[in-house]
């Protein structure tokens, strides 16, 4: 059986159990791939490859090994104390990016800008939860835990008249753009109080005033809206003359979409037309069940950028001030007329895919190697650490958020119901 | 204005309404430097630049996205379809966003959008570039549809869509651009949910649209020199439809006769139908006759081309059937 080190993600047969064996490796449908100079790659989740891995390993070959979207860099025997002389699987994240962000100028009113920014997506999200489960919202509701830097990272270094398009999981980008915690639970709730006035729900999250192009709920089908947003904007400038025409649009989609052709054909126009655009993915390993290396030919998805020709950068999608290191080059890149870029932020999901999701797939080992990289608790560590907010500071934020969801859900509860000689408002422009 | 081509009327339209608003854009398939496959946008391109004329590649779904989020954004962007057939592949993007968004977002944002391009069956252009698309969309949410038929109602319907707030399906007909009229020399806009009196007369109703308009009146010309007085409606409107000018043409009648391209099945005669039957059932003399294409992929071979579409005799056969022997 596989156990799991004290040292992080490694992996390892029990002492005294002899060579790896079949369960030592990972089940069906969790997939690896393995890669040599003899064999070349076996891209294929199968039993075939499980054995070929075994004789491998118990030859004392030395492979290196794709589990998921987990590389394992060598199999060799282990060094550290606790299970010295075990065969060792180093189960090994993928090369998170080094950003340098020791140069930027973090201020007391930015750190506390994108921390209270996070902390409210946080919360919002884990209120959602216990509304969900108590029968307050209903439907596919996608909560957005643990990627909050992402969203904070790129959105709070945007201006207010730029524009933000998302996904079905669009509740904190929806936050982080403006739209005030009250209208979001309210549409969540289904009332006319909601940013949507309960047609959207949860996946459909709109608000022009905010700039909020929408939540998208089929995978891909809002990059080329926004893709259409940035045109806008470059229409508006060079044949309208209009030089306050500058506005960036930020495009979020998951590492699912990545493999949709939308994607592709918006990345070639975008680039043909240097459109002011940002194409965020938020690569968090998996399409609900399928992991992303089971889905691309290539896992690294902001290599897909230079074959257009665009800048594409991965990002430590734990890290907001890394977030916002890159978010803010793409962002001047854009709004000077120099075209898009492909940002890929790597992080995961700290709940299932959706409330209804059992999220039976993903092992624990790798939710809890995630769960060790809370991008809030990061943040918090590194403001007080490095001196640039109080604790206390941060606690009143903590406070005042809690306030705040508490508020939000009183006004979504108090709220009225649509009204039923309103059905059907709002199909046609004139309604 | 002197003789003009359905063609060269839609080119005025959009011509006009780009000179009026520098809000509104053409964006599609060879719409810029090639002037359009039917040359709808010939040498606009040279007026209005590249931004205005925008030739996209060949990935329908995404620039008609594209083209509802610059709607979205307050752009008033015209889709040119090369084939209307190819928005198959943007069925997507028009449902969901074009037709569905401004409900699901709660009137947050307007699309006004027009997506026009030829459909219909032409000449033995195989079936996937003879489609009969009207029917597909019909049942889309928050779509207007409209199908052109002469020079002069081209020309007025596309400025209304152009200028209408809400995505707008504007249906020509691939043999129709070749149509002449002489069009007046002053701008006029028609309405894009009135149905279109096109011969009045009191034995029975037939309403049409698109080509078949032109088979119907074909048929008219046998029918009244038999002494029939057929009422011609072309519906111009295919949703909403016009039951104003519809019923008002049923209570003077009370037959009816349905003759349309698109397919039998689910189609837009059957939605006619079911609507007669709902506000006129008691004004019905006899059961609304329904001649519509076969439902088959187009075939490529000419003469099983023309079997699948109606054409004027089998028009003069129903309406002498149903008048002379009334049921």
């Amino acid at each position: 059986m596989l156990h799991v080190c004290p040292h992080p993600l490694t992996l390892f047969p029990k002492k005294g159990e002899g060579e790896l064996d079949s369960k030592s490796l990972p089940r069906m449908g969790e997939g690896f791939r393995v890669r040599d100079s003899k064999l070349g790659c076996t891209p294929f989740v199968n039993s075939d490859s499980q054995k070929m891995l075994l004789s491998l390993v118990n030859r004392g070959t030395i492979v290196q090994v794709e589990w998921l979207s987990v590389k394992i860099p060598v199999i060799k025997k282990t060094s550290h104390s606790c299970c010295q002389g075990h065969y060792i699987l180093m189960v090994k994240e993928r090369t998170l990016p080094a950003i340098d962000t020791s140069t930027l100028q973090i201020s007391h009113e930015l750190g506390l800008k994108l921390y209270e920014d996070m902390v409210l997506g946080r919360s919002f999200e884990d209120k959602c939860a216990e509304m969900y489960y108590r029968g307050r919202m209903f439907g596919f509701v996608h909560l957005y835990n643990g990627q909050e830097a992402v969203s904070t990272g790129v959105i709070k270094g945007m201006r207010p008249d730029d524009f933000v398009c998302s996904t079905y999981r669009d509740h904190v980008h929806a936050l982080s753009a403006g739209v005030p915690p009250r209208q979001v639970m309210a549409e969540l709730f289904g009332k006319a109080t909601g940013c949507s006035k309960g047609r959207g729900g949860s996946m459909h999250l709109f608000s022009a005033e905010h700039h909020l192009l929408g939540g998208y709920a089929f995978v891909a089908e809002g990059i080329p809206v926004a893709t259409g947003a940035a045109f806008q904007t470059r229409y508006r400038r060079d044949a309208l003359g209009d030089p306050a025409a500058d506005q960036v649009t930020a495009c979020f989609f998951g590492d699912g979409a990545s493999n949709n052709g939308q994607f592709f054909e918006c990345l070639n126009m975008a680039v043909l037309w240097k459109l002011p655009i940002l194409f965020v993915v938020e690569n968090n390993k998996w399409a609900i069940g399928m992991a992303h290396e089971r889905a691309t030919s290539q896992p690294e998805i902001y290599r897909k950028a230079s074959v257009f020709g665009m800048p594409g950068v991965e990002v430590d999608g734990m890290d907001v001030l890394s977030v916002w290191s890159v978010a803010q080059t793409a962002i001047a890149r854009a709004r000077a007329g120099e075209g898009p870029t492909l940002i890929e932020a790597l992080t995961y999901r700290f709940r299932g895919h959706s409330l209804a999701d059992p999220d039976e797939l993903r092992s624990k080992s790798e939710k809890e190697e995630w769960f060790s990289r809370d991008p809030i608790r990061s943040l918090s560590t590194y403001l007080t650490d490095n001196q640039i907010c109080q604790d206390t500071e941060l606690k009143r934020i903590d406070q005042n958020i809690k306030t705040l969801i508490e508020d939000a859900v009183e006004f979504a509860e108090n709220s009225p119901e649509p009204d039923p000689r309103d059905l059907y408002k709002y199909v046609f422009a004139e309604d | 204005m002197a003789e003009t081509f359905l063609f060269n009327a839609l080119r005025a339209a959009i011509d006009e309404e780009m000179h009026r608003d520098p809000s509104v854009f053409v964006l599609g398939e060879d719409v810029g430097q090639y002037g359009g496959s039917y040359k709808v946008t010939k040498d606009l391109y040279e007026k209005y630049g590249d931004l205005r004329l925008l030739d996209t590649p060949i990935a329908e779904n995404s620039f008609t996205g594209m083209a509802v989020g610059a709607a979205m954004t307050g752009l008033r962007p015209i889709i040119e379809g090369m084939n209307m057939g190819f928005l198959l592949l943007a069925f997507n993007q028009i449902a969901n966003n074009a037709g569905m968004l401004r409900y699901t977002s709660g009137g947050n944002f307007k699309i006004p959008l027009v997506i026009r391009g030829p459909g219909g069956v032409g000449r033995q252009l195989g079936a996937e570039h003879s489609q009969r698309l009207e029917a597909y969309f019909q049942a889309v949410p928050g779509l207007k549809i409209v199908a052109c038929s002469t020079p002069f109602n081209a020309k007025g319907l596309l400025k209304s869509a152009i200028r209408d707030e809400n995505p707008v399906l504007f249906f020509e007909h691939v043999l129709l651009y070749n149509l002449k009229e002489t069009l007046p020399e002053e701008e006029y806009l028609l309405p894009l949910d009135k149905a279109e009196v096109v011969r009045e007369g009191n034995d029975v109703t037939i309403l049409t649209y698109s080509r078949m308009r032109h088979h119907v009146l074909q048929a008219a010309k046998t029918l009244t020199k038999s002494g029939y007085d057929p009422e011609i409606i072309d519906l111009i409107s295919l949703k909403p439809l016009d039951f104003e000018t519809i019923g008002a043409s049923i209570r003077k009648t009370h037959r009816v006769i349905i003759v349309e391209e698109c397919m039998r099945t689910g189609g837009i005669g059957a939605e006619l139908i079911a609507s007669i039957n709902d506000r006129l059932f008691d004004e019905l003399d006899a059961p609304v006759l329904r001649l519509s294409s076969q439902d088959i992929p187009t075939p490529y071979n000419g003469v099983l081309e023309n079997l699948t579409i109606v054409q004027p005799t089998q028009i003069i056969e129903a309406v002498e059937k149903m008048l002379t022997n009334p049921y």
